[in-house]
């Protein structure tokens, strides 16, 4: 018998890289995704699509909905994307119905009964292969699997609105430019860049690449020159190209890069741990580095 | 208002340096309580001095390190500490941590808050708080960068991916707190040598009805992505032009620009 | 509930002495608490590695069984490298344990377990920003918003004599006498370590090395064996950094890479790396007055450190003056005081202990070791004088003759030789 998963997603992209997941472990796949409109975008991707009304994210109110389709479906994996929202959907989710789960994992493989997960820890600077007993909740990373293609037929199950456990207000995040976790170029400022107004010339790099632009946690939150960053309690991207600039490479921010193609880092400091784990590093002044990248790029862009 | 808080020492990963098979030297890697159970803790606290409420610490685990914990946090003013006693605390699984915190909590509740970091130094999975709310079928706040509890409520900010949260529950509550929540106080000297005669409870799992499965790491090693390291020099303006010339070349030749 | 607020003794510093006076004091029945800066006991030491085990012996009571002790050391070194080669004098003892390898941390933290094992208190995290003095009697510290008093306060805040600076009763030292220490923590697993030294179980080698990879500067290496780390490292003159261009993490990597390490630490992981100022001023750095009203001061803050030339020594002696700063004060405290008088008898059981013997009989150490020559030319001398008693060619030289030679090459008269031996003699 086939392992049946069941996936939950927010949005296709997310939908597609699970079920290819499920494809490599030749498990069925279901999926549940909280609104009518983002489960329509999924179609072609799963057989049966379960969706609700759920509004703002409420964690209690749409597990209780998600339990609904697992109840029904009894799956053996459970699977939601490494997001903010993801891990604590699965912490709630695991509790009670898994008997192992691991979260921040990028492959997965079936052992007979069992799976092995290949999970990051420490920041991503270690990699553990553990065995997950079945019933198993996974966090998956973002970019581990390519996206799947739209092949089947698309079934599609409402779930009743489960009620409210608390009262929720959301302010959505101002995107300037493209959103980093859907780009395929992020430009990334880090301590190194001195002033917010600063932020410019990494923006200006990031729009002559067809990019988005972020920052580091410290920029964000100790300054608040930005809503969001890169990195594991922030968002985790894998783009063709990430560029650090003044970025030093601590782990917790390098997890969030980690899977991206080709990762540049421009830094004054030859001992910054970003040089480690780069593709290609430029040892400098970002102040005269990163001004003579945007005239050769503009340069080309005339030509 | 009776409040717990779950702590757990993590190793300090920016410190961790690996063998040359790639092996993490975790024997030297120093380990501290996270810091944002240090912020959980901290919140803790500040409810217990404008409300009146008691501060209960608790750990899984047994190590010098647990002990150690479990002490900071009384110096820093928790008024009761316990250690869930467990050997190798870090090879357990974290639903039978969640699994533990939550019988602790039964056994020596009710809590009207359960306080833990958002995520910890170390693995950062972030589910631990999930978890005990779901086993414990309390309301859930998770990720808090702000939280202002009231005697049968809690307000509190979560900035998430998509943008931010805020939030209105009812108690009981499980919260956990981000380390942008608060500046932890650094426990005075006097606060130190009065923890010093606070005893430390310990707790046997037993106790918990929980029979605990290990975890089992089949291999723990390095993650190396191969990357090429091809670092250039940028010394001056000169050179910082060659540099970003061929920087550009590569970066062309790759296909990403 | 209210905190303790006085003691009988307050111990600033949880290093060796200060541990060690907590201890002893604490074991006499004295209220004590030893404050600690680091986040933990042993988070500021720095070590290189290996303790004498005299001290122990003598007032630990089943000390060998209950410390952390890494390796015991069965063989001593003393290593002179040159340019294309080394000359190497080994010792190798018999049964007899008279030392042994350490990691301080883990050992700090044994030693703060029998403080709070007598039921004194080690408390960590906590910066002494002064002492309290009033009519010029030490009546306790500050430390953030806190004041707490004692009838007795212990100085023992390491070489990085702040308090004792603040409080003018030490004056600052002067660069010249200072050191920098670097040491680095290789992995290199046990029965490695074992197989390239020649050694079994828990023997260990204590190595000291002069010459080339330190490039002629005041200074020397040493090499110790954990269970299953390596420590390597350099001690040099902190002047020597501000007249040359050297980067001190270079020579450690130097010596790391030197024919005569590289091999021995092949496949070797560096697990941690740190840097420690030593003041080690000899004899004339003793503080003449170690005491005062309500005051002591013990281990290295004091001065109690050796240079015998091939090895810095400290941590018995900062057990030791921890140890009788505590006889001191159980003396002062039985006629009922703790003025200068009453404690000054601290300081001639210091003068008949073996720390003011052995700091006496080294006296003239740490002028002879300023003496340049002796981290060049006679390590050149050494290494050239035994290559051609052992030449290979046709022609087999004499010793005196290989010796003579050497002297010319390194263009050292043989009146200053014989004047530099005489001082050696002397001094070490």
């Amino acid at each position: 018998m086939r392992t049946k998963l069941l996936a939950y997603s927010e949005d296709r992209s997310w939908a597609a890289q699970i079920k290819s997941l499920s494809d490599s472990i030749k498990a069925e796949a279901s999926i549940f995704l909280p609104k009518k409109e983002i489960a329509e975008k999924v179609s072609g991707l799963y057989e049966e699509i379960y969706y609700s009304d759920l509004e703002n994210f409420d964690p209690l109110a749409y597990i209780s909905a998600f339990f609904e389709v697992a109840k029904l479906l009894s799956p053996e994996v459970a699977v939601f994307p490494c997001t903010g929202k993801g891990r604590i959907l699965a912490g709630l989710f695991s509790a009670k119905n898994s008997k192992s789960v691991a979260t921040d994992v990028y492959n997965v493989q079936s052992k007979e009964n069992n799976l092995i997960a290949k999970r990051l820890v420490y920041g991503g600077k270690a990699e553990v292969d553990l065995e997950l007993k079945i019933p198993a909740t996974i966090c998956l990373l973002h970019g581990s699997y390519v996206e799947a293609k739209a092949n089947v037929e698309s079934r599609f199950n409402k779930v009743i609105k489960p009620n409210a456990s608390c009262r929720v207000i959301f302010t959505p995040k101002k995107v300037e430019g493209m959103e980093p976790d859907k780009a395929e170029v992020v430009v990334v400022a880090g301590r190194g860049v001195k002033t917010k107004n600063d932020l410019r010339m990494i923006m200006e790099l990031a729009e002559l690449l067809k990019g988005a632009w972020s920052v580091t946690r410290p920029l964000a939150v100790d300054e608040g020159w930005a809503e969001s960053w890169i990195g594991i309690s922030g968002l985790m991207v894998s783009p063709k190209l990430y560029i650090g600039i003044g970025v030093s490479g601590q782990p917790h921010h390098m997890m969030g890069a980690r899977s991206s193609k080709i990762v540049v880092a421009i830094n004054k400091d030859r001992n910054a741990p970003i040089f480690d784990e780069c593709d290609y590093g430029i040892v400098g002044d970002l102040y005269v580095v990163l001004p003579e990248m945007i005239k050769k790029l503009k340069n080309m862009k005339q030509k | 208002m009776k409040i717990l808080v779950a702590l757990k020492p993590t190793y300090d990963i920016n410190q961790l340096k690996f063998d040359s098979e790639g092996v993490p030297l975790l024997e030297t890697c120093p380990i501290t309580l996270g810091e944002a159970d240090k912020c959980a803790l901290e919140e803790a606290l500040r409810i217990k001095e404008s409300n009146k409420a008691i501060v209960i610490a608790v750990t899984v685990g047994e190590s010098q390190s647990h002990i150690k914990g479990i002490r900071d946090a009384l110096a820093m003013g928790a008024d009761e500490g316990y250690l869930i006693k467990m050997k190798n605390a870090w090879n357990i699984s974290s639903i039978a941590v969640a699994k533990a915190i939550a019988s602790f909590a039964q056994l020596t509740g009710p809590y009207d808050v359960i306080f833990t970091g958002a995520g910890a130094g170390d693995t950062h999975s972030s589910i631990i708080g999930p978890m005990i709310s779901a086993l414990l079928d309390f309301r859930l706040i998770a990720g808090a960068d702000q939280v202002e509890v009231s005697e049968n409520m809690v307000k509190a900010t979560c900035k998430m991916e998509d943008g931010t949260y805020y939030y209105e529950s009812d108690l009981p509550v499980v919260i956990t707190v981000t380390s942008e929540a608060n500046e932890p106080r650094i426990p005075t000297l006097k606060a130190i040598i009065r923890s010093k005669s606070m005893p430390i409870k310990e707790v046997d799992p037993s106790v918990l009805s929980l029979s605990v499965e290990e975890f089992k790491d089949l291999k723990v090693l390095k993650h190396s992505i191969e990357r090429k390291r091809i670092i250039l020099e940028a010394s001056d303006q000169k050179s910082a032009e060659e540099s970003v010339e061929k920087i550009i070349t590569f970066l062309k030749s790759e296909g990403v620009i | 509930m209210t905190g303790q607020e006085k003691f009988d003794a307050l111990i600033i510093g949880a290093g060796p002495s200060g541990l060690s006076a907590g201890y002893f004091l604490a074991k006499k029945g004295f209220s004590v608490a030893v404050l600690e800066r680091g986040m933990e006991v042993g988070s500021k030491n720095v070590f290189g590695g290996r303790i004498y085990s005299h001290v122990f012996d003598k007032n630990f009571q089943g000390w060998r069984n209950e410390a952390p002790v890494e390796r015991w050391i069965k063989k001593e070194k003393l290593s002179l490298l040159c340019e294309n080669g080394s000359v190497n004098f080994e010792f190798e003892r018999g049964k007899r344990q008279d030392s042994f390898t350490a990691f301080l941390s883990p050992f700090l933290r044994w030693m703060a377990s029998l403080v709070e094992s007598e039921g004194g208190i080690v408390a960590t995290g906590v910066k002494v920003d002064s002492i309290i003095f009033d009519d010029l009697f030490a009546k306790g510290i500050r430390a953030g918003p806190d004041e707490i008093y004692a009838d007795y306060v212990i100085i023992a805040e390491g070489g990085n004599t702040l308090l004792l600076e603040k409080h003018k009763i030490k004056k600052t030292p002067t660069l010249n006498k200072t050191s920098l220490g670097i040491k680095e923590v290789i992995k290199l697993g046990e029965s490695t370590i074992n197989n390239r030294l020649s050694l079994e179980d828990d023997e260990g080698v204590a190595q000291f090395i002069l010459g080339q990879p330190l490039h002629g500067l005041l200074g020397g290496g040493f090499f110790y064996t954990m269970k299953e780390y390596i420590t390597i490292g350099v001690v040099v003159r902190l002047s020597e950094f501000t007249d040359n261009n050297f980067n001190a993490q270079d020579l450690v990597e130097d010596l790391r890479l030197s024919t005569h390490f590289s091999k021995i630490l092949e496949g070797g992981t560096p697990a941690e790396y740190s840097a420690h100022l030593v003041t080690e001023s000899g004899y004339e750095g003793v503080m003449k007055k170690p005491y005062g009203n309500g005051f002591l001061i013990v281990g290295d803050a004091a001065g109690f450190l050796l240079n015998t030339g091939f090895t810095i020594r400290g941590v018995d002696m900062a057990v030791e003056s921890g140890r009788l700063a505590a006889e001191a004060i159980a003396r002062a405290h039985k006629e009922g005081g703790n003025s200068e008088e009453q404690l000054s008898c601290y300081k001639k059981m210091l003068d008949d202990s073996f720390i003011m013997k052995n700091l006496k009989k080294f006296s003239k150490a740490n002028e002879f070791l300023s003496n340049k020559k002796i981290y060049e030319s006679y390590v050149n001398l050494a290494c050239s004088t035994v290559s051609d008693i052992f030449y290979e060619g046709a022609e087999a030289n004499r010793v005196f003759e290989s010796f003579k030679n050497s002297l010319k090459k390194e263009r050292i008269s043989l009146f200053s030789f014989l004047k530099d031996m005489w001082e050696a003699y002397r001094s070490l």
